[in-house]
């Protein structure tokens, strides 16, 4: 795919992103409008020239193509993937962040369940690598995207899940998570008016927080929760 | 949130390296919990403790007006046994009371080694039959060969119910 040069967008494609569309219209000017109305925070893409240079994305590449593309690099990593936290942290996060740009193509309400295949995708190579590695990885960038999309599909109550999933991994790396992408959509804006306030989603951000650090990182439960936090949202749902 | 087969794989992995010690019952409870809940069928609740009973999980439909399957009702209970031996007769008479007394049409065992008794025979699995004789009371069994269909995706949670469902009244 890398070495094929252009990558061919079909015509039904989108009548927003044609043949013609490149990659710096569809992350510049509208991309920033699009967030800019909706008042939904994105990851911003900070490899986009990268990207482009590694993929000549002129057009945009279709859904199959950009997944085929990113799906191949994770495989190339092998036996050794990147572990948070250390030399490789920056690998790691730049394929994040590659595939970032590649599904904010698809983060329109008409292509919503293609943005949610799309980052679902990445969370399962990345909990496969976690696997491998045996050790956590930062999983905030696909829960965050995960939760653009179901707002993009109207799911609101999974879009809150997502969001809370993923700043409960920025709390996990960073004492300022609070201003981070994810809990900035845990409170009330355009989109999610009056189905929740900041304090009851920060709050439950906290919650899991010490949750999971009650828990540590000793044994088999303990770990697999922790590294999954969907599992500890779960546990959370108790009386 | 949605199904991860990675994660429910290796969820499924651990309860059966773990069976019949604490850590396996409770990576059990997770699992099923996990399935009811990325079903997209169902909220899920997990150790819901009343005055006289304790119900590992408590699953309700995420329309409770429009359950998956009418006939299983919009309330679940859910019972996880990761031991050893299969799981017998006395058992699935206390939880059918559990489900009875909850209100629930269904209650659904997650048992990994099964229940006692072959098929329409004896023990265990003739409770089960019993039971929905009685007074329409239904445990559907799920043990590891269900749970292994269903975690691999070649079978959904909400069909597995259903054919257990019909296994029974329908007696085949």
């Amino acid at each position: 795919l890398v070495g094929s040069g252009t990558l061919i967008a079909p015509a039904s494609y989108d009548p927003l992103v044609s043949e013609e569309t490149t990659v710096d219209e569809l992350l510049g000017p509208r991309a920033d409008e699009f967030f800019e109305q909706t008042g939904i925070a994105a990851v911003p893409p900070k490899l986009a020239q990268e990207f482009r240079d590694l993929v000549d994305v002129s057009p945009v590449p279709t859904f199959e193509q950009a997944l085929n593309y990113l799906e191949g690099r994770f495989l190339g990593w092998g036996g050794e993937p990147p572990l948070l936290m250390s030399a490789t942290d920056l690998r790691y996060l730049q394929e994040i962040e590659r595939w970032n740009i590649a599904g904010l193509a698809f983060l329109r309400s008409e292509y919503a369940n293609l943005a949610s295949i799309f980052y679902e995708r990445l969370l399962l190579h990345v909990r496969g690598l976690q696997g491998l590695a045996r050790k956590r990885l930062h999983k905030g960038t696909p829960y965050h995207m995960l939760g653009v999309s179901k707002v993009m599909a109207q799911q609101l109550s999974e879009a809150r899940d997502y969001f809370t999933l993923a700043a409960f991994e920025d709390a996990l790396l960073s004492e300022d998570w609070r201003s981070a992408p994810a809990a900035t959509m845990l409170a009330p804006s355009a989109w999610n008016l009056a189905t929740w306030s900041s304090d009851v989603g920060l709050g439950r951000v906290q919650e899991l927080v010490n949750r999971a650090r009650s828990f540590g990182n000793e044994t088999e439960r303990e770990w697999v929760v922790v590294s999954n936090p969907e599992l500890l949202l779960l546990i959370d749902r108790a009386d | 949130v949605h199904y991860d087969p990675l994660l429910a794989d290796d969820l499924f992995r651990r309860v059966r390296d773990t069976i019949g010690t604490q850590t396996g019952g409770w990576l059990l409870e997770l699992l099923a919990g996990y399935l009811f809940w990325t079903s997209g069928e169902y909220d899920v609740w997990r150790s819901t403790r009343g005055l006289d009973a304790e119900t590992d999980l408590r699953v309700r439909a995420t329309v409770p007006a429009r359950p998956p399957h009418l006939d299983l009702g919009g309330y679940l209970l859910v019972e996880c046994k990761n031991t050893l031996q299969r799981t017998g007769a006395a058992m699935i008479k206390k939880f059918a009371t559990d489900v009875r007394l909850a209100g629930c049409r269904c209650g659904v065992l997650v048992s990994l080694k099964g229940v006692t008794g072959t098929k329409r025979t004896r023990d265990g699995a003739y409770t089960v039959r019993k039971l929905y004789h009685a007074d329409g009371t239904v445990i559907i069994v799920l043990d590891e060969a269900a749970l292994d269909d269903i975690v691999h995706s070649r079978v959904s949670l909400v069909d597995a119910l259903r054919a257990g469902y019909e296994a029974i009244r329908f007696d085949f």
